[in-house]
Formats: structure tokens, C-alpha cells, sequence
């Protein structure tokens, strides 16, 4: 038997042995346990207590069937579990158990049916097939009379004075079983791994054939799972080189297509028929192929081993397209080339791509440029508006470095006494809440210097929508801001500049209107004079002398007198023609009345207009609007232009804004219609008026038959100096835009173009009327007056 | 480790509970009760004599436990006793005890022996008289009433077994003369004798 077949053996022997030791074990520790139980009991049974006379305590058998017991089961019962397969444990076992036969001998007052405990003991002990252990078991009664026999012979033997050899007989009756129980153990023992043995061999047989059943199975079941996946791997690939997008073409060793994939039909527009058998190279390239890619991929079909490049080709229809391919060489076990597989894919969207990219990354370039050198201050802040970087124009314009801001929060900075904190707070908040804002408020340097700084900021999100940063783009606005306080002073100034020529103008309005006025109270003087130079009162006077020289023949005189009777006829002439002067006269002095009354109503409204704007006044927009034609009443005349009045009969109402601009806008817009109707001579010359209301608006139309203007122009026309006059200045429409857009109104040019005249609407606002009686009516008061 | 340690502890101490706990047996069972010295010498107390008869004296505590050894090693003697011989039995009964109280299993044991008749002793007077200290002790008095034997007959406490007082025993009865004693093993029959349970 071979060592390796004696090893084998011995283990199994021990597994097996190791199983039925641990069924002995269970059994000795039932076996200890009853024990100390029957000792307990015996203890209690036979000897419960020891007495003194009439006086009595527990027995000391008992309290040693107890303790003793106990010690002894436990001894052997924690053996067992600590080690229960050591050989010491068994020998532990057999000398507790031997222990057991002493104290049940004593416990039972040494009756010798006590004593079949010992051998009793013996043959159970045998059942561990361990003849050692019976050795020890006899050494131990050995030894126990020995000692016994020397310094207690009455406990060992029941005598006080006995033969020293008398343990020998003892312990020679137990050999004497020992002798008989040691080597059945043994043989029980060897037969038990004589089993062992046989079963091994047996085991080892079948195993044998077992195995090469087995390994040849798993042999055909490993050769099974590799055909199936090399064949699930061949469909695969398969699948993949039909269905991939990308191009799969197979060609023989000489370059002659043999399959392509419909990713290749797909692609290219040629189909497997149409390149069948065809070389490589005599479709898919073209004048646009590089060249030296065409020769790297000539020189990619020579080699044996992979080579992969880019390339300009054509599709079928002639249009090209970057490919980017793999040329494979397929090696025969000769190391000869069978097959080329070449992969390619489309790369022209990815080349574009990185065209595009590269723009960006210029244009990228050229705003990080932009950012670096520009004079505004640029601020890059995260979500939390905390700076993370600043350019040098912040730098220039704050006076602050980067270290300085780094890290804080934008507009915590630069708090001065001109700063508008609660801006400032309002601006923080909305970046807190990620808006973008425009904003000018004014900051202060490093050095204290307040400035204004408009502050554009817009935040950045990522693909959630989230903000990640903001941008902060601000510029000096100082200089800007001197030139607009510069500009309104400047307006201010031509506000009353333009009042004062406003004032001039009705000047010459109420001038001109008085110098026609002087000129029929010249004329009606002149008559009044003439009247008055007549000789008519002298002639009447010659006739009283002649009547008064007649006397008593003036009877005669008036009747014969060929003179006098035409005397009479002559009196009635003169009185009628004195009457008839007499009422030319007072009509002339009516009108003179009448003509210096105009002259003083002429003078109380320039007095009323001459008051300075830029105060609220309660007036009827009738009223100034006759006012304003009024004003412009003798010069309309003058150049023949009639004025239409179309306002709603009931259409008045009190408006409480500025007079003045009211009126110098009315005047600005009747002179520049007259003047627009005086300036063209293609037809009937008028000037419309009209009133209408909105819910929002008070409209006041002025509309004239004149020159017209130039669509171009209708945008210039408020524009400050533009002026289609020769003698204009541009400036009166351009101040009474400002002046209705300071009233909180506006003033709106309308034109067909040259000849067709113009219509200036000036709106303002409802509100600015505190009583209208504006109503929707049909008659229309229709006054014309030229 | 620590778990063999516990073990080995553990064991070593069973170990000495099991050495201290035997020692302590093998002496309670060695140790031998008090012996006395009889009133009256060594002749047998009036009242108790048998004309021309040997009589054993055993003197027991009923319910000692370890004079049953004595009990059944006596019942052996008796076999071989002849017929001359008469057994006294003087069961201890305690004053405040009723004579039911020596009624036990010993007491029947050693009813069974021919020839035996048992007297209570109350509250020991009668083993006071012999000199009596421990249960299980016994007197031999021979046909002339003279005392040639005194002690037990047990090799221990409680054990059973050949022993040197039984087998002198036996020896007086078959017409020994010479007064021998031995230790006598068993429970004290009152107080102050050794103090002997």
C-alpha cells in the first residue's frame, strides 16, 4: 500500500473514529451524569443524615455524593467538550470513571456488589476501542490501593493491618479483564481501519472510473460551451458588421472586395455588386484625397499589422466625406496575409465639430482678450454673488486688486456716502434670487473717489437651470453723467430760451395784430379827417347867407327864380349828405372804439402769455386754443388762409398743467401751418382744428393743406436743429416735443409726403384734465374764419 | 487562549476538590468513635445476665446509618454463632421520644438474627452503663459474664467487610477468653463523647 494510500486511510480512519468517539462521548457524559445522580440519590437513600444522640445533620455522603460527584462528572464532562477527540480525554474519562467506582463503592458502605462497578467500568471504557485507556484504568486502581493500602488500608482493604501485596491481587483481577477487554479493543480498532482501508480502495476504484467518465464529459461539455459561444460570437459579430454603422469591408489578399456591410452601402452609395471584385483603390478616392494619405493607405494594404488613418473620400455621388478608418491585415498560419478588413466611419460631422470648436476657442480667446483689456470692469462672482475674478479694468476703475476682492461679495464693496444702500440691498437680493439686473448707482475707489457706475449683471446657469455664476460688466458712467447734468441745464436753458422766443413770437403776433388794427384806425381817422375837411357846412352856409339876403323876396326867389327853385332840392342834399357823413362818421368812430378795445384785449392776452412757465394753471382748452389763432389771427388773414375750428360743440374742458408750454406748442403748431400753407401754391388754403378725447388722452389736431413733408424726414422732425425751412432754426419742434413729454404727453407728425399737407397731434394726458364736458355729439360747432 | 486557560483552571480545581474531597471521605470513614470504660467493669450489668448463656451487647442508634454495616456484617457473624449465645440489642431512644422511634430498618436487621432481643435504651442509660459512647459498639460477655470483647466489627465507618474485631468476635464467642477491644465506627449516642457523627 502505497504512503499516500496510508495517509488517505488514517484520515478517514480518524474521521471515522473522531464520529465515534463523539458518539462515546455522549454517552459517558449521560453516563456521568446519571452517576452523580444515583450517587446523590444512594447518598440520600442510604445515609440522609449522621447523628449526635437525638440530634442529627445531613450525612457527609451525601454532601460528598454532591461536591465529589459533581467534581468528578465535571472533570470528565469538561475534558470531553474541550477535547473531545484528544487521547488525554479518554484517559481522563477512565480515571474519573474509576474515580466513580470508588465513591459508589464508599457511598454504598464498600458492600462487595459495589465492587462489579469497577469491571462494570472497564468494559464500558472498552467501547473507545482504546486499549491505552484500560491500561490506565487498572494503573489508576493500582495506585489508588497502593496509596490507599499504605496510609488507609481500612478504606482499601476493610482490614487496619493488611498485606502489602494485597493491591496486587486487586489490581490483578482487574488486568485480568483488561487482559481480555485491551486487545478486543485493539482488534475492534484495527478492524475499524482495516474498514477504512477497503472502503478507500473501493472509493479509489470507483472514483477512477468516475473520473475519466467525468473528465470526459467535461471535456465534451467544455468543447459544447465553446463552440456555442465561439458560434454565438460569430453571430454576433456578425450582426455587428452587418448592422453597424460603420464601414466593413473585406478584401482578399490582392485587394479585391469581397463583402462590405450595409453601413459601407449606406455610406458610400455603392452597393456590394457595384465594388465586387473591384481593387480597392478604384472607387472611394478622388482629386480631394490627400495624396500622402492616399500612399499612407496603399502602404496600410502592404502591411501586417493594423494601421489606422483620416481621409478625404468620395462618396458615389461624387460628394466627399472624412473617414477615419482601420485596415486589419488577417494572417494565415503562415503568417501570410489571407484578408484585409478595413473599419471606417463617416468623421466628417466630428471635423466640423472641431472646426466649430476651434472657432470658439478663437472667439473664446478673443473675448477672454476683450475681458483682459477692456476699460469696463469685469467681475466673474459665483452663485453667491462672492467675486472669483476680476479683470484689469476693475482694477483700473475700482482701485482695488484682485486679492482685495476675492472671496466677497460684489456689491459689500465700495460703499460710500453717495452710495445708494438700499439699491445696493435691493441688487444683492436679486442675484440671492439669481436675476440679472441693469442698474447706475454710484460707488467709490479705493481712494474715496465717487463715481457712477453702470452695472450690467447676468447670471449664469447650468444644464439644470440651476445659476452657477454671474457676470458683472461695469463702466464709468461719470463723464456721461456730467454731460447729461451738463445737458439738462443747457435744456433748462432752452426752455426759457424758447419761452423767452415763445414770448417774442407772441409778440409779434400781438404787434402785428395791433399794427393791422392801427392801420383801420388810421383809415377810419383818415375818413373821419376827410368828413371832417368837407365843405358841405360851408356851402350850407353860403344858402343861410343868401335865404338871409333875400328876405322878403325869398318867396320869389324860391319859386320864380329859375336858382331858387332849385334851392330847396339843393337844402335837402346838403342836410342828407351832412347826415349821411354824420353816419359815416360815427360808424368810423364806432369802429375806432372797437379797433382800440381789440388793441387792449390784443395787449391783456400777451400779458397773460407773457407770465413764466414751469407752473400748473386751470384753463379752458378752448379758450387757448383761441387765444393761439387769435395771436396768429392777422397774419392768417394776411396770407389769405382759413381756419377751420372742428371741434365738438360740447368738447371743452379745464385742463391744470403748464399754460405756457400749452400755448407755445398751439402757437409753434399754427405759425408752422400757416407758414407750410403759405409755402405751396397747390390749391385751397386752410388750417383744420380739432379736439377729441380718449380714455387716455386729450388730442388737440392741427392739420394743414400745405407743402407736407417727406416720409424720410417725419422721424428728423423733432429732432433737435433739423428744420425744412429756409429760415428755420430747428428748434420749435424739437422744444415742444420736450415740452409735451415734460407734460406727460407727446407730439406726433403725420404726412403723405409733398402736397399733401400735415397733421400735428398733440396728446396729453386725461389726467391732467380736472373737468371736461367731452362728450360724444354729432354737432360739430363749424366755425370758419379767414 | 484565554478560553483554554479558564479550562485548565477549571480543571485543576475539580482536581482538588476531587483530592481534598476524597481525603476527606477516606478520613471520615477511618476515623474510629469514642471508647468507654463499663460502670460496672467487665461484668455484664444486673438485670441484662442469662444464666449459663453468652450474650452480645450491641448497642445502636437506630438511625444511624453507618452502624448498618454492622448490622449486616453481624448477620453474617450470626450464622456461625451457636446457639448458647443470646443478642441483646439496645436501641437509643431520646427521652421525649416514644419507643416507636427505634422502629427502623437497622432495628429490623437485627431482628432477623436468632435468639435477639431488643431493649430501648432510653436517653442511652443502659449504654451509659456499658460505657457506650458510639453506635454500632458491642459487648461480648461469655456464660460466666465476664466481658472478653468490646468494639466494632465494621473495617470503617459505614463499610462492610472483613475486619480484625469481627473475626475476634467470632473467635470470643467459640470460647475466647482473653479481653480484646476494637475501634468501634459509627454515629455518637449523645454529646460530649467525641462529638462523633
Amino acid at each position: 500500500m502505497s504512503s499516500q494510500l496510508s495517509n488517505k486511510t488514517d484520515a478517514i480512519f480518524q474521521k471515522r473514529y473522531a464520529a465515534e468517539c463523539a458518539h462515546v462521548n455522549r454517552f459517558m457524559i449521560w453516563l456521568m451524569v446519571c452517576q452523580w445522580v444515583a450517587g446523590v440519590a444512594f447518598a440520600s437513600f442510604l445515609t440522609p443524615f449522621t447523628w449526635i444522640g437525638e440530634q442529627y445533620e445531613i450525612h457527609i455522603h451525601v454532601w460528598m455524593a454532591v461536591i465529589l460527584g459533581g467534581a468528578i462528572s465535571s472533570v470528565a464532562i469538561l475534558s470531553i467538550r474541550r477535547a473531545p477527540n484528544s487521547a488525554l480525554t479518554r484517559h481522563i474519562v477512565a480515571a474519573m470513571q474509576l474515580l466513580w467506582s470508588a465513591l459508589l463503592i464508599h457511598l454504598m458502605g464498600g458492600r462487595s456488589e459495589a465492587h462489579f462497578h469497577v469491571f462494570a467500568s472497564l468494559a464500558i471504557l472498552s467501547v473507545y476501542r482504546d486499549w491505552k485507556i484500560l491500561i490506565t484504568a487498572t494503573v489508576f486502581v493500582a495506585v489508588d490501593h497502593l496509596v490507599r493500602g499504605i496510609w488507609y488500608p481500612l478504606s482499601a482493604f476493610g482490614v487496619a493491618i493488611e498485606s502489602p501485596y494485597r493491591w496486587i491481587e486487586h489490581s490483578l483481577w482487574v488486568l485480568l479483564e483488561v487482559a481480555f477487554l485491551a486487545p478486543g479493543a485493539h482488534r475492534l480498532r484495527n478492524e475499524i481501519h482495516e474498514l477504512c482501508q477497503g472502503q478507500l480502495e473501493l472509493e479509489a476504484a470507483k472514483e477512477t472510473v468516475e473520473d475519466q467518465v467525468r473528465r470526459r464529459t467535461a471535456d465534451l461539455l467544455a468543447a459544447n460551451e465553446d463552440l456555442a459561444e465561439k458560434t454565438e460570437e460569430i453571430r454576433l459579430l456578425s450582426i455587428v458588421a452587418r448592422h453597424t454603422t460603420n464601414c466593413v469591408v473585406v478584401a482578399d489578399a490582392d485587394l479585391k472586395t469581397e463583402w462590405v456591410n450595409d453601413g459601407f452601402v449606406t455610406l458610400t452609395g455603392y452597393t456590394l455588386d457595384e465594388v465586387y471584385g473591384r481593387n480597392r483603390f478604384e472607387f472611394l478616392l478622388g482629386s480631394k484625397s490627400d495624396p500622402l494619405s492616399v500612399k499612407r493607405l496603399k502602404d496600410a494594404f502592404k502591411s501586417t499589422v493594423n494601421t489606422r488613418l483620416t481621409i478625404e473620400k468620395y462618396h458615389k455621388d461624387g460628394s466627399t466625406f472624412w473617414s477615419q478608418l482601420e485596415v486589419i491585415p488577417v494572417l494565415g498560419v503562415d503568417g501570410a496575409v489571407r484578408h484585409f478588413v478595413s473599419i471606417e466611419s463617416d468623421i466628417t460631422d466630428l471635423i466640423d465639430m472641431n472646426q466649430r470648436l476651434a472657432e470658439k476657442t478663437l472667439e473664446a480667446e478673443k473675448l477672454a482678450l476683450v475681458a483682459q483689456h477692456t476699460d469696463n470692469a469685469v467681475v466673474i462672482t459665483d452663485a453667491k454673488g462672492l467675486v472669483e475674478w476680476v479683470n484689469p479694468g476693475f482694477v483700473r476703475i475700482t482701485g482695488l486688486y484682485l486679492g482685495e476682492a476675492i472671496g466677497k461679495p460684489r456689491f459689500a464693496l465700495q460703499h460710500g456716502q453717495s452710495t445708494d444702500t438700499e439699491k445696493i440691498r435691493d441688487l444683492m437680493v436679486a442675484m440671492a434670487n439669481g436675476k440679472g439686473f441693469d442698474e447706475e448707482l454710484v460707488l467709490t475707489r479705493q481712494n474715496g473717489e465717487p463715481y457712477w457706475s453702470a452695472i450690467e449683471v447676468r447670471p449664469f446657469h447650468n444644464e439644470d437651470g440651476e445659476v452657477t455664476q454671474f457676470i458683472c460688466i461695469e463702466s464709468d458712467i461719470s463723464s456721461r453723467k456730467k454731460a447729461e447734468a451738463d445737458r439738462e441745464v443747457m435744456q433748462q436753458q432752452l426752455v426759457e430760451a424758447s419761452h423767452g422766443m415763445g414770448m417774442a413770437e407772441v409778440a409779434t403776433g400781438v404787434l402785428h395784430n395791433v399794427g393791422n388794427v392801427l392801420n383801420s384806425v388810421n383809415v377810419s381817422a383818415d375818413v373821419i379827417l376827410n368828413q371832417l375837411k368837407s365843405d358841405r357846412e360851408a356851402k350850407l352856409l353860403t344858402a343861410a347867407q343868401l335865404v338871409k339876403s333875400k328876405g322878403s323876396e325869398l318867396p320869389h326867389f324860391l319859386t320864380e327864380d329859375a336858382q331858387g327853385k332849385h334851392f330847396c332840392s339843393y337844402l335837402e342834399t346838403t342836410a342828407n349828405t351832412l347826415l349821411r357823413r354824420k353816419e359815416d362818421m360815427r360808424t368810423e368812430v364806432s369802429d375806432l372804439v372797437k379797433n382800440i378795445e381789440h388793441i387792449k384785449d390784443i395787449v391783456s392776452m400777451q400779458q397773460a402769455h407773457a407770465k413764466k412757465g414751469g407752473t400748473a394753471q386751470d384753463f379752458s382748452v378752448h379758450e387757448i386754443l383761441d387765444d393761439a389763432l387769435r395771436i396768429g389771427e392777422a397774419s392768417l388773414t394776411r396770407h389769405g388762409v382759413a381756419v377751420h375750428r372742428h371741434y365738438q360743440k360740447r368738447s371743452d374742458c379745464v385742463l391744470s398743467t403748464d399754460k405756457h408750454k400749452v400755448m407755445q406748442i398751439l402757437l409753434n403748431l399754427v405759425t408752422n401751418a400757416k407758414q407750410a400753407v403759405n409755402a405751396y401754391d397747390g390749391g385751397e388754403k386752410y388750417v383744420i382744428i380739432d379736439i377729441a378725447a380718449s380714455e387716455s388722452f386729450l388730442e388737440i389736431s392741427v392739420e394743414d393743406t400745405g407743402v407736407g413733408i417727406e416720409p424720410g424726414n417725419l422721424e428728423k422732425l423733432f429732432q433737435h436743429g433739423f428744420t425744412t425751412k429756409k429760415t428755420g432754426h430747428g428748434f420749435g419742434l424739437h422744444s415742444s416735443a420736450n415740452a409735451a413729454k415734460a407734460m406727460g404727453g407727446k407730439l406726433v407728425a403725420y404726412s403723405d409726403g409733398h402736397g399733401h399737407g400735415a397733421r400735428f397731434v398733440l396728446s396729453l394726458p386725461a389726467e391732467l384734465a380736472i373737468t371736461t364736458s367731452l362728450e360724444n355729439s354729432t354737432e360739430l360747432l363749424v366755425n370758419t374764419s379767414c | 487562549m484565554r478560553n483554554n486557560i479558564l479550562h485548565t483552571a477549571i480543571l485543576l480545581f475539580l482536581g482538588a476538590t476531587i483530592v481534598v474531597g476524597g481525603w476527606k471521605v477516606v478520613d471520615y470513614s477511618s476515623t474510629a468513635g469514642a471508647a468507654g470504660e463499663p460502670v460496672n467493669g467487665d461484668r455484664l450489668p444486673v438485670g441484662l445476665q442469662t444464666e449459663g448463656r453468652g450474650l452480645v451487647v450491641a448497642v445502636v442508634h437506630p438511625h444511624c446509618p453507618c452502624t448498618m454495616a454492622t448490622a449486616r456484617e453481624f448477620q453474617r457473624l450470626a450464622c456461625r454463632f451457636p446457639d448458647s449465645i443470646d443478642v441483646l440489642i439496645c436501641a437509643f431512644c431520646p427521652k421525649g421520644e416514644s419507643d416507636s422511634w427505634i422502629e427502623t430498618g437497622l432495628i429490623d436487621v437485627f431482628k432477623r438474627v436468632p435468639n435477639t432481643r431488643v431493649v430501648v435504651d432510653r436517653d442511652g442509660e443502659i449504654g451509659q452503663q456499658l460505657g457506650v459512647y458510639t453506635s454500632g459498639h458491642l459487648l461480648f460477655y461469655d456464660d460466666r459474664g465476664d466481658l472478653t470483647f468490646s468494639g466494632g466489627i465494621t473495617p470503617g465507618r459505614g463499610h462492610e467487610g472483613s475486619s480484625a474485631g469481627a473475626t475476634d468476635l467470632l473467635a470470643k464467642i467459640n470460647g475466647g477468653s482473653t479481653y480484646s477491644t476494637h475501634p468501634v465506627y459509627g454515629c455518637a449516642l449523645r454529646s460530649g463523647a467525641g462529638d462523633q457523627r
